[in-house]
């Protein structure tokens, strides 16, 4: 069966880099691997040797096992309809100047895009595994969430309210207790945007069971994987990766690491007298002291949280370079300590 | 800048946006303001740099002059639809907004400038400042009103839109602060977001602000030449590095107001007021 590795996080902290290093040592540990990023960001595509990144797996010249993947989570939400409702519906819904305008800003449908299509990733049986550098928004929680919240907004309450039971080709009535409702909002809206709007949900309940049966199942592929969060000890993205150990939904597994990127060496905090050239020894001493204060304020952030949330982390050094090749995206890992995330992915 | 009614200060995630706002929000206090912050989208993070646990819709004095509250999307509605709209409270009407707000583009979006805008027009104020929503998201805010001026053509919530852009395109009232880094990802996606905000004329750019910038080092590459392996010389290879790196996306800016790097600080609460004194000297 093919794992999936999802790697969540904040924004800048280095998560596509890192997910990019776990796909890189995981194919040259034997896996035959995809890497799934949302960063279309050339840099990327580069280290990996590709050209670009693709929406189709490309596999990357040189390591046979390493395949690399865009995961579009906007382009696809029209794919989600065509897929779960009937041709009619599909056909009224993608031509609707409403379903157009709010097609790509859904906020439920986005993330929930780019978790089905990592869900047919996991599906194809191609792969042994499948590393998923997850879309930022909300610190990756929203991609965890999106499942339920699809069905949630197609099934909910106050939709069911608005449009009525459901009940087969009954489409264009709407709930009696609605009908005021609609007509004032017409009034202060100055045109019949509630009605479209409710035209619109209705015509998207029509493919609720499909949809819902669906989310089901991406919702257990995200339980079933292993996740990583990646943070720098900066007090914003600590305050995301925080969230997956204390507000975690019952769609997301626990984190199975903690990775602390751009991490300063502890030793850097108690060197002593610099050595060499005397002229020199007040501007090495003056550098050394402030990035020393440094490591000291990451090292204490670090064992917080180790301590808060029982997990062992996974530190990474400090480049000024980003990596530019296969060989430095996995030495990348090879330079880490703690958990060791090439283990963590395979075995 | 902060003779201005409103500023909203934006920025890629993780550049220190809440510090920002919380230091812009110390600084107008300081003159003797009567300053109102809001937290738009990550409230926690204002409140931390504000030496507060949380904050609530209702605003709250938290030093002198200096007030915050946190907008939260559901009181917002409710407010929006009870003071602006004249609609009872949770009625159906009330209910069928909040399908509404979750699905029509621009609903969410408007309903929270337009809080953000009541408190402007409100006479409490001297000034506005919102910790405001990540960079990729801000011209979705700022268009808010215009999209829904598309949407619905007449009617009264067309014309709530009409002074609520008025407001923000009126460059003596309301003004971005843009927060970056000097790195690649922050950099280009604040060229892109000043691109569109000129091109669509959303809203004035009262500063533009690189977070973060490491001061010159004071060891040279002919120095390091001369320093043997060790910590000292790890430290200043690093910084040299970095430094390097920092300057060569700085250049690719229009000219920025830059604020330190600030080493080993640890507490929100510090690091705001820190940057609220540098700011005032630049």
């Amino acid at each position: 069966m093919t794992r999936a590795v999802l790697v969540a996080g904040a924004g800048g902290v280095g998560k596509t880099t890192i997910a990019a290093a776990i796909g890189v040592a995981a194919a040259r540990a034997g896996k035959s691997t995809l890497v799934l990023t949302v960063d279309p960001a050339r840099r990327l595509a580069g280290a990996l040797g590709l050209d670009h990144i693709g929406n189709d797996p490309t596999p990357t010249p040189g390591e046979p096992l390493l395949a690399a993947a865009m995961l579009d989570a906007s382009a696809s939400w029209e794919a989600i309809v065509r897929r779960h409702a009937d041709p009619d519906t599909v056909e009224r819904l993608v031509t609707s100047r409403f379903f157009r305008a709010v097609a790509d800003r859904f906020p439920a449908g986005q993330a929930y895009a780019g978790a089905e299509e990592m869900s047919v990733h996991l599906e194809s049986g191609a792969f042994d595994l499948v590393v998923v550098d997850t879309p930022p928004s909300a610190g990756g929680i929203d991609f965890f969430l999106s499942p339920g919240r699809m069905r949630t907004l197609v099934g909910g309450r106050i939709l069911r309210w608005l449009t009525g039971p459901k009940i087969p080709g009954r489409r264009a009535l709407y709930a009696i207790t609605a009908r005021p409702v609609l007509k004032v909002a017409d009034t202060l809206l100055g045109g019949p945007l509630l009605e479209d709007v409710a035209e619109f949900l209705l015509d998207l309940r029509t493919a609720y069971d499909g949809i819902s049966r669906r989310a089901r199942q991406v919702e257990r592929h995200l339980r079933g994987a292993v996740s990583i969060v990646v943070t720098t000890a900066d007090p914003t993205p600590v305050r995301e990766a925080v969230r997956f150990f204390r507000e975690l939904p019952a769609a997301a597994p626990t984190p199975a690491a903690i990775v602390f990127n751009r991490a300063l060496p502890l030793d850097w905090r108690h060197a002593g007298a610099p050595e060499g050239p005397p002229d020199l020894a007040e501007a090495l001493a003056g550098t050394l002291d402030r990035w020393g204060s440094e490591a000291q304020r990451q090292a204490d952030v670090r064992s917080e949280f180790v301590e808060r949330y029982d997990v062992l982390p996974t530190v990474i050094p400090w480049l000024t370079v980003a990596p530019t090749d296969r060989d430095s995206l996995a030495g990348l890992l090879a330079a880490s300590e703690g958990t060791d995330l090439t283990v963590l992915a395979t075995s | 800048m902060l003779e201005r009614d409103l500023l909203i200060v934006t920025g890629k995630g993780g550049v220190g946006r809440s510090a920002l706002a919380a230091a812009l929000g110390l600084r107008a206090a300081r003159h003797g303001a009567s300053v109102l912050l809001i937290g738009m989208t990550d409230a926690l993070g204002l409140a931390l740099h504000l030496r507060a646990e949380t904050l609530d819709y209702e605003p709250r004095e938290l030093r002198p002059g200096l007030h915050a509250i946190a907008i939260e999307p559901v009181p917002a509605l409710d407010e929006y639809l009870r003071i602006q709209l004249r609609l009872p409270r949770m009625g159906p009407m009330t209910r069928a907004f909040h399908v509404l707000a979750e699905t029509v583009p621009g609903i969410r979006e408007t309903v929270i400038m337009g809080k953000i805008l009541y408190e402007v027009r409100r006479t409490n104020w001297d000034i506005v400042i919102a910790d405001g929503p990540p960079i990729g998201q801000v011209a979705s805010y700022l268009r808010a009103p215009s999209t829904i001026q598309g949407l619905v053509p007449s009617g009264r919530v067309a014309e709530q839109s009409g002074w609520m852009r008025e407001t923000l395109e009126d460059p003596g009232r309301s003004g971005l602060v843009m927060a970056t880094l000097g790195e690649e990802l922050p950099v280009s996606e604040t060229l892109e977001a000043l691109d569109t905000i000129a091109h669509e004329g959303l809203i004035d750019v009262a500063d533009l602000v690189v977070n973060r910038v490491l001061p010159p080092p004071d060891l040279s590459d002919g120095d390091l030449v001369r320093v043997p392996e060790g910590p000292h010389r790890q430290a200043a290879v690093l910084h040299e590095g970095l430094y390097r790196q920092q300057r060569s996306w700085i250049d690719r800016l229009p000219a920025a107001t830059e604020l330190p790097y600030l080493f080993g600080l640890l507490t929100p609460g510090e690091v705001s007021a820190r940057l609220a004194d540098i700011w005032e000297t630049r």
